[in-house]
Order: structure tokens, then sequence, then C-alpha cells
């Protein structure tokens, strides 16, 4: 009439590991679960994130574009309309008011070039037809002009072959513009350099001043709007950068692009 | 009295409640839900069995074993129906012809007919339980989990097996060793609990299928 009790102890641990063992299971799949659905909520944040971005800074650009070709057309044509009806009063006015005439020409004439430069600030011609690196030397040779700094700009490489994106070229010429600007705003440099080249598929751009540079800190900590812009232009164009920076010692950007890049 | 009541009348007739909410739906139910309802006509017609054998004050011992084998191939036919995976079949397969041979083994040579089957019972429980529980794993992620007839039968499943098996691995102590009555009897009261759960878990599931679509 008794069993054999350690079969029945054998039953009862079974059932216990069964239990146990489900338990367990159940409890892994679950926490695994719920890691997999935050991941993927934040990869899908940070896609909408990123998408906004784009939208955000696409229409910045197509209105930049709009209100540059606007000024160049209508404001600088009207101008240049202006100095030739001015033109035409040459031989009609006396002495005294020929050198008024004259002095408005001459103001007519900065205004001609102010605009110019206003609209092609805001949409740089030559992008679309002559590429990034033409344009940034043209930058340069006009920073260099106003004796405020001196800019370099080195190739390692041979570049013309590299084609890139226009939506590129324009994030990139906007990044190099920002930090041109924000060097001469508060580093107090005195030199900037621009090293182009190829490195394993990627361009690469290493830009430099010997400017008074900052705390690292003070960057992670609140970023200005100018360098959140080239922070989001870089990742609008899934470039890799590194800011290296410290007090007394300059300010470097390294970016990365990758030329073939993988869907 | 009350307890007289509970296990002698409210629970075996609790079988008729999965029993009458499956009849009006037995035209569009699965072939799963149909085991389940053999099962339950099985199960009413041993318990019938050994109520008025019972009274005759003849031992219905026998029937459990019987009716162990029985329970043995409906739920692991159920799980065979609802299982899409083959090597999991494979093995179901494999216990539902192993399992009765085993089982009608043991009261041939190892356990007398008028013990409780205390070696098999548990194996049996164990198994559905382990079953029931591998399916709930591999189904993973299900949408409205709670409107699936199916669920409810795995819930029912779930709130009697596991913890019937230490009951049916201690039956023979309680009835033939242990001499305490009480606790002879609270026992057997929740087991009684236990099986009116399953049931009305059974009933739930059943009253959920519905007429368009088959209840997987």
């Amino acid at each position: 009439m008794i069993d054999n009790v350690y079969l029945l102890i054998f039953y009862g641990t079974l059932l216990l590991f069964v239990i146990i063992a489900a338990f367990l299971l159940f409890y892994i799949r679950n926490q695994n679960m719920v890691w997999k659905q935050r991941r993927q909520l934040q990869e899908t944040q940070i896609t909408q994130q990123k998408e906004l971005l784009n939208a955000v800074i696409d229409s910045q650009e197509i209105e930049r574009k709009r209100i540059g070709q606007d000024l160049h057309d209508e404001i600088g044509g009207t101008l240049s309309a202006i100095k030739l009806m001015l033109n035409s009063l040459k031989n009609q006015l006396n002495t005294q008011q020929e050198e008024v005439l004259a002095d408005a020409k001459e103001l007519i004439d900065k205004m001609i070039v102010d605009v110019r430069h206003i609209s092609h600030d805001l949409s740089p011609p030559g992008l679309a037809v002559f590429g990034l690196f033409t344009t940034i030397e043209a930058f340069v040779n006009l920073i260099n002009n106003t004796g405020q700094i001196k800019i370099s700009v080195e190739h390692e490489n041979d570049l013309e072959e590299v084609e890139l994106p226009e939506k590129t070229s324009l994030a990139l010429f906007r990044v190099l513009t920002q930090l041109v600007d924000n060097t001469l705003k508060h580093a107090n440099a005195t030199e900037i350099k621009m090293i182009f080249g190829i490195h394993e598929a990627d361009l690469s751009i290493a830009y430099q001043d010997n400017g008074k540079g900052f705390d690292m800190e003070v960057l992670h900590q609140r970023s200005g709007i100018g360098m959140q812009n080239i922070q989001s232009r870089l990742q609008m164009i899934n470039a890799a950068y590194l800011i290296q920076s410290s007090i007394g010692d300059g300010f470097k950007l390294n970016i990365n692009y990758p030329l073939h890049p993988v869907e | 009295m009350t307890r007289d009541i509970l296990t002698a009348i409210v629970v075996p007739l609790s079988i008729l409640i999965p029993i009458g909410t499956f009849i009006p739906k037995y035209k569009y139910a699965g072939k799963e839900t149909k085991t389940i309802f053999y099962y339950l006509l099985f199960a009413g017609l041993v318990n019938a069995t050994a109520i008025c054998l019972s009274y005759l004050s003849i031992r219905n011992l026998p029937l459990l074993h019987v009716y162990t084998i029985g329970e043995t191939i409906f739920f692991l036919s159920y799980f065979l129906l609802i299982f899409e995976k083959k090597a999991i079949r494979k093995v179901l397969y494999g216990a539902v012809i192993l399992l009765p041979i085993a089982f009608t083994l043991n009261f041939l040579f190892f356990q007398s007919i008028y013990e409780f089957n205390t070696y098999t019972r548990p194996v049996e429980a164990i198994l559905i339980t382990s079953v029931c529980l591998m399916f709930l794993y591999s189904s993973g992620f299900v949408e409205d989990l709670l409107k699936q007839p199916k669920s409810w039968i795995n819930i029912g499943i779930l709130i009697y097996f596991p913890t019937a098996t230490i009951i049916f691995i201690l039956s023979n102590y309680f009835v033939f060793v242990s001499s305490n009555r009480t606790l002879n009897n609270i026992i057997w009261d929740v087991h009684s609990i236990l099986v009116l759960g399953m049931y009305l878990a059974f009933a739930k599931g059943f009253s959920l299928i519905n007429k368009k679509e088959n209840d997987r």
C-alpha cells in the first residue's frame, strides 16, 4: 500500500522544476521583449527627429534660395534700372547736382554688391555648378581678402573626381561657413586650416583653428544654436564627426562622410 | 454536509456548464474544442459511473486507472491539434501511443487497480502542464488573448493540473496511510474546487466560439 517515496519525491521535484523553468523562460522572454520594444521606440523617435530635422533644414534651404533669388533678381534688377535712369540724367544736371548724382550712383553700386553678397550667402550659386571644393575656396578667398584671419585649404588627394549629392555639398558648405563664423566671432584665432582628403572610402574634412578653444564640458551641457546647426546638418547627411577642444588649445572638428553609404 | 454537497453534487454537476455552453456551438466549433467537449462527456460519464458504484458500495478506484488513460489521450490529442511545430507534434504522437501502454502496464504489474495510480497520474499531469506551458511560450504575443477559446482552455488546464499533481502524488498517503480524516477531506475539497475552476474556464472558452470564424 505504501508507494515508492523516491519516485513520488522525484515527481514533486520535476513539477517544481517545470514550474520554475517556465517562470524563468517567460520572465526572460518578457524582459527581452520589453528591451526590444524600448530599443525600437528609441530608434523610431531618433528617426522621427531626424526626419523632422531634415524637413526643417530642407524648408530652410528652400526659403533661403527663394529669398536669395528674389534679392538677386528683383532688388538687384531694380537697383540696376535705377542706376541706368540716373545715368540718363547725367547731362541734364548742373555741377552740384552731378556730384550728388555721383554719390547716389556710388551708393547704388554698393547696394548692388551688398545685395549680391547677401543673395550668394543665402544661396551659394556656385555650389551646384562648381561643387563644394571650388565654392569653399571662393568663400575662403573672400574671407582672406578681408584680412581678419588667414584661412588655408589643403587637399590631401585629388578631389576632382569626388561627386557629392547637392544636399550633402550644401550641408558641408553650411557647416564649414558656420565654423568659420564661430571662429571669427568667439575664438580670437589668427589662422584656420581646412584639410580635405579621402580615407577608406570616406571624405574626411579636418577643420581647426588656433583660437582660445573651450572646455568640452560646456559643449556637452549646452550647445549654442550655431553648434547645434552644425551637428544637425552632419547627422542629416549621416556623417560621423569628432569635436576636440580645450581651453587655450584651439578647436578641431573632424568630419567623415561615407562616399558609398551602405543602405 | 456542505462538503458532501460540494464534492458529491455541485462539482459533478458543474460539468454540465461547459457541456451546455458547447452544445449550441457544436456545428461551428473547431476540432480542438470538440476534443475538449468529448473529454468532458467522457469525464462526466466516468464520474457518474463512479458515483453509482459508490452508492452500490462497489469500489470505484479501477475506474480512475481507465479515466487517467482516457484523460491523457484527450488532452494530448487537443495539444496535437493546436501545436504547429512538427518536432513537438512527433513527441506528442509518441506520448499518445506510449503513455496509455505504460499506464496499462502500471495497473497490471506495478500498482494495484484498487490503489490510486500515484505512479502514472503525476506523469500525466506534469506532461500536460509542461506541454501547456510550452504552447503558451511558443505562441508568443497573442492579440486579444482572453477573447480566444483556446486561451481559456489552457487557463483551465493550468488551474487544475499543476496543483492537482501534488494531490495525485500523495493520494495513496492521504487515503490509505494518514489517519487524519479532516486533512483528507480538505485535500479532496481543494481538488473539487480545482476541477470546478477548470470546468468554468472551459465554459468561458466555449462561450467565445463564434459563428463566423473558427475558434483557432
